[in-house]
Parts: C-alpha cells; sequence; structure tokens
C-alpha cells in the first residue's frame, strides 16, 4: 500500500509542479520595469486570440509580446532542459555529480560564440556557432572514446574525454579573450559567457524549439529505460537493452538540449546538477517521474531567478552569476537535508 | 533445455584467458565454478553473458547458437545475478525488481500494473516480500542479492548465471541464498554459479567445474570434480574430504572439504 502512496506523492508533486509553474508565469509578465496591468495583459491576449483591434498601447503590446513573454518561454524551455539533460547524464553516468556540460558541450557553444564574436558575425551567428561547437564538443568526446576504449570502459573514458575537451575549449576561450579586442570584443565575449536572457527575442524562441524538442521528446519517451542503465552496461544488457544504441540516442539528446540551451543563454551553471537531486528529493529516483518532475522544477528555478536578475537592482545581473550565487548554498542545504544515499 | 559451451576460448583484446572450455548443462542442473582468483572466472562469465566477445568456439541452446545481438531475446533465456553492488540512486526495490520485465517491455512504455504485481509475487516466493517497499541502497547485502535474483527472475529465463551469488554474506544469509538456488533447481532452472567455497558445490549443484591457473578447465559431477587432489592442485593448499552425519535432518550424509591448516607452511615450500 505504501507504493501507490509513493507514487500518489511523485503524481501530487509533478502536478504541483505544473500550477506553481503556470502561476509564475503570469507572474512573471508583470514583474519588470515596465509598469502592465492585469487588464493590458487581457486586452492582449484576448485581442490576439480573437484577432480583434487591440485596445493597449503599441508600447505595452510590445513589451508583452515580444520581451517578456519570449524571455519567459526561454527561461522555463532553457532551465528545463538543462535539468532534463543532467538528469539524463547522471542516470546514464551512474553518477549523481553530474552535471550537463560534463561532456563538453558548454565549453564547446562557448568557443564557438567566442569565435563568432572575434570575427564580427551577425548575432545570429553567435547561436549558430554556440550551437554546432556545443555538438562539436561532445562528438569529439564521443570520438575519442570510441577509439581509445574498445567497448572497454566506455563510460568512465568518455567522462575522461569529456574532460579533455572541456580543457581544450577553455583554453581557447581564454585564447580568444587574450587576441580579443579589449575595447570592443573582450567584454562581449565576456558578458556573452556569464550568461543571461536579456537580449532574447521571440526568433530566438522559436529557433530554440527545434533542437529542444528532437532532444526532450526521446528523453521523455525512453525516460524509463535510464533507470536500468544506471545499474551499469552490463546489467542493462543482461536484462535486454541495447545500451549501445540507448545511450547514444540518451547522450544526442541531452547534448541538443544542452548545446541549444548555451546558445540561445550563454554559460548557465549549477541547474543541470542541484535541480535534478531537488526533484530526486521530492519524487525519487524513478525516472519515470523523476524526469518530469526535473523539467519543471528547473523551468520555474531558472523563471524565478531570470526574475531576480532583471529586478533585483537597478542594472541587471548576469543570470549564470545569478544561478551560481543560489545555486551554491541551496546545494549545500539539500546535502544536509538529504536523507538516504545519494537522492 | 540444453546449454551447451563448446571450445570457447575468451579475453580481453588479444590476450586469451579462457581457453578450450567445454560443457553443457541442462534444465535443473546446477553447475558450480570453483576456481582461484585471477584465473578467469569471471572472463568466462561475461562471454557466457555475451558481454565479451568470444575468441573462438561457440555457445547453443537446445543446438542454436545463442544471438548476443538480439538483446531481448537472449535476456529472455539467460537471467544476471551479479554480485551484490550499490547502485548511486536510492531506488525502491519493487521497482528494481520490476526491471526485469524489460524483456517484455517495448522501448517506450514503463511496466505495468501487472508487472509490478508480478514482481510481488516473486518477492513473496523468496520470502522477502517485506521488501518490496524498502529502499535498494538501506537494506543489507543479503537482501539485495535475494532482491537481484527476484530482477533476475522477472525475466522469467530458463537459465541463471549467478556470479558469486554469496560473497560479501553472512554465514546464515549464504545458506538462504544457497537454498534458494536449489529450489529454483527444483522448479527447472538451469544454474550456473561461481563460488570461492567448494563445499557450496555439495550443498546444492549436481555439477561443478574447476579452473586453475594453467588454463585447465575440469567439469563433471561433484563428486568427480570436488576431489581432494583437485582442490588441491587448484588452490595450493591441502584439504580433506570430510563426510558429516546431519541426522537429524532427512538429508543423507553431507560432504565438507576442510582445509588443513598446520601444514599450509610445508606445503606452500613444496610449491615455491
Amino acid at each position: 500500500m505504501l507504493l501507490v502512496h509513493e507514487k500518489r506523492g511523485a503524481i501530487k508533486v509533478i502536478f504541483f509542479s505544473f500550477i506553481i509553474l503556470l502561476l509564475l508565469f503570469f507572474i512573471s509578465l508583470f514583474i519588470g520595469r515596465y509598469t502592465i496591468t492585469v487588464n493590458d495583459i487581457y486586452n492582449v491576449f484576448y485581442s490576439k486570440l480573437f484577432n480583434t483591434e487591440c485596445l493597449v498601447s503599441n508600447m505595452v503590446q510590445s513589451v508583452i509580446l515580444k520581451v517578456r513573454i519570449p524571455r519567459i518561454f526561454a527561461a522555463i524551455l532553457i532551465g528545463g532542459a538543462l535539468s532534463s539533460a543532467g538528469a539524463t547524464y547522471q542516470g546514464l553516468f551512474k553518477n549523481p555529480m553530474v552535471s550537463p556540460d560534463i561532456l563538453g558541450a558548454s565549453a564547446g557553444a562557448g568557443f564557438g560564440a567566442a569565435i563568432a564574436i572575434l570575427i564580427s558575425l551577425p548575432f545570429i551567428f553567435i547561436q549558430i556557432f554556440a550551437f554546432i561547437f556545443g555538438i562539436l564538443g561532445v562528438g569529439i568526446a564521443y570520438l575519442i572514446c570510441k577509439i581509445v576504449s574498445r567497448g572497454k570502459d566506455a563510460l568512465l573514458i568518455l567522462i575522461l574525454a569529456g574532460m579533455i575537451v572541456s580543457t581544450l575549449f577553455s583554453s581557447l576561450i581564454t585564447l580568444s579573450k587574450y587576441i580579443a579586442d579589449p575595447y570592443s570584443k573582450l567584454p562581449e565575449i565576456t558578458y556573452w559567457l556569464m550568461g543571461g536572457l536579456s537580449a532574447v527575442s521571440g526568433s530566438d524562441v522559436l529557433l530554440l524549439i527545434i533542437p529542444f524538442m528532437c532532444g526532450i521528446i526521446p528523453l521523455f519517451l525512453l525516460r524509463w529505460q535510464i533507470n536500468a542503465m544506471a545499474f551499469g552496461d552490463e546489467e542493462a544488457k543482461a536484462m535486454g537493452l541495447n545500451t549501445g544504441k540507448l545511450r547514444a540516442i540518451f547522450i544526442v539528446s541531452a547534448t541538443l538540449l544542452t548545446a541549444s540551451s548555451v546558445a540561445v543563454s550563454g554559460m548557465i551553471g549549477w541547474i543541470g546538477l542541484v535541480i535534478p537531486h531537488l526533484s530526486r528529493m521530492l519524487v525519487g529516483p524513478n525516472y519515470k517521474y523523476l524526469m518530469p518532475a526535473s523539467f519543471l522544477i528547473g523551468g520555474s528555478f531558472l523563471l524565478i531567478v531570470d526574475n531576480l536578475a532583471r529586478t533585483l537592482f537597478t542594472m541587471e545581473i548576469p543570470l549564470g552569476i545569478l544561478t551560481s550565487i543560489i545555486g551554491a548554498p541551496f546545494f549545500v542545504y539539500l546535502l544536509i537535508k538529504r536523507k538516504r544515499g545519494w537522492v | 533445455m540444453n546449454f551447451e559451451a563448446k571450445d570457447v576460448c575468451a579475453g580481453y583484446a588479444d590476450v586469451d584467458i579462457v581457453r578450450d572450455v567445454s560443457f553443457t548443462l541442462r534444465s535443473g542442473e546446477v553447475l558450480c565454478l570453483l576456481g582461484p582468483n585471477g584465473v578467469g572466472k569471471t572472463t568466462l562469465f561475461k562471454s557466457l553473458l555475451g558481454f565479451l566477445p568470444l575468441h573462438g568456439g561457440n555457445i547453443s541452446l537446445d543446438g542454436k547458437p545463442l544471438c548476443f545481438s538480439d538483446y531481448k531475446r537472449q535476456a529472455a533465456l539467460i537471467g544476471y545475478v551479479p554480485q551484490v553492488h550499490e547502485p548511486p540512486f536510492p531506488f525502491q526495490v519493487l521497482d528494481v525488481v520490476v526491471m526485469g520485465s524489460i524483456v517484455r517491455m517495448n522501448y517506450f512504455s514503463g511496466p505495468s500494473h501487472g508487472e509490478y504485481s508480478k514482481a510481488e509475487e516473486i518477492l513473496e516466493m523468496l520470502g522477502v516480500s517485506y521488501l518490496s517497499n524498502k529502499v535498494y541502497t538501506e537494506i543489507s547485502g543479503g537482501e539485495r542479492q535475494m532482491v537481484l535474483i527476484a530482477r533476475a527472475l522477472m525475466q522469467e529465463p530458463k537459465f541463471l548465471m549467478m556470479d558469486e551469488p554469496t560473497s560479501n554474506l553472512d554465514f546464515g544469509n549464504q545458506m538462504r541464498v544457497l537454498q534458494q538456488v536449489q529450489m529454483l533447481a527444483e522448479q527447472g532452472m538451469g544454474i550456473i554459479m561461481t563460488s570461492h567455497f567448494p563445499d557450496h558445490a555439495f550443498l546444492c549443484c549436481n555439477k561443478a567445474a574447476v579452473m586453475c591457473k594453467d588454463t585447465s578447465f575440469k567439469v563433471g559431477s561433484v563428486q568427480d570434480i570436488v576431489t581432494e587432489d583437485v582442490l588441491h592442485k587448484a588452490y595450493g593448499i591441502r584439504v580433506k574430504i570430510a563426510y558429516v552425519d546431519t541426522s537429524e535432518e532427512n538429508s543423507d550424509m553431507v560432504r565438507t572439504c576442510v582445509p588443513i591448516m598446520h601444514k599450509i607452511n610445508l606445503s606452500r615450500k613444496e610449491i615455491v
């Protein structure tokens, strides 16, 4: 009977996370420098839905539709994507200390963005370069693993390869900073790396949607299998899983999520590590519940942090800094509160 | 059913660790694999399960060669009980057991309610139904071993491979696990297990195999294989096999091996 009870608990947590996320979505519409009333929002939505003439000013309309809504969506999608990717990698590598940038996606994306900024490409190319280099980074790590391991100790070597690739790309980022023009390019690269959603537009979100869907759908469909993968390659194989194929699918999906997130928002740390832990405390380690919980809680978390980032001070704080400042003590708190093993 | 390994050679990279291993095992038989540390028991085990590619020979079931690339079919025929370990996440015991139903699932679904009740039945059969709501990382080693056996049974395999099912268990739990091995064999399961204790072969096995450092592999009935000479050759210690009368039980005389302690120093010199 307790089992049924626990599962209901997990479903309850997921349901409430969803409600909280919805509430946060609406609250976030009102948060910001420009004051917006409930009436404004009602009018804008009403006119958009029924294609009638809008009663509020163009200014208000564009603040809601072109600034706040894209930003809110970006925060939810990126928070959810990083958390789901983190949860996946943790299961895959049988290690709760793993975060989504373990295989070099973030460092690669950072270098891609740095190159695009260095050669003065238009803004959209910064994102495209970041995305491509993020994928490239993980691709190189995977290739190194294939060459070195020949099927033996693949997981360990993959993590080592990811560390090698991350270090390499981090050095290349530093190099590009070093040779960048200190008055124009260097600050641009530095700000990009700090992460933030202030420049997000509607088209960015639409661009993010495609790789995001390609990543999140397989993860959600196959999520139950990660449970068995967390018991290790051989056991999962003996239970009937094609571990090589599944691992490749999971890595590609999680990498798509990470690289597309980093491409839009810059480097945002901690979410992919902390949120899966928090979710595991709330719903348990079964990925059937852990994956949706991680996604919803991750989305809410980044949305809250982003709201803080744009309202806390007159100057906007880079998101990457704030997630770390909030994430680090929060993680310590989770470690103190944990009851059983590595939750 | 007939599990047959013929002239199996296996190892890592280009090195053969196991050479020319042949044996057959019928349903309902228990084979105990003995041998000193580092002799390649685990390697042989991994090749029998398809974790390592064979360097030579073949493995077949009822004359049909096993297809290791079809993971689900393979898992429906052969279950694997690994050594007790600790997974990184605190899964619920029932969730661990139900993972054995992957053989009957498609990749996109989780286990059904039916599979959960089946998992509970199996725990009940093993006498550990009280575990089902516990957390796998918080139970004892003996209990974990039972859970891993239950998970393998969920696959409804015809043969079971148990890698040192008694390692790290206390005396009582060792016997409890062996009792289950015996019970499963009586229900028609073919079982291959490795052990460090020749006594275990006497207690619940019909067949025994001994691997030695010179890659020789001997297999046969327990009486023929677990002898004083063979154990001496395999482990480098002198052993006496004794018969103990356990008349209060309805079983007959039980054999046991007793290592001869005071002669170890002398015999060690002989070996060196």
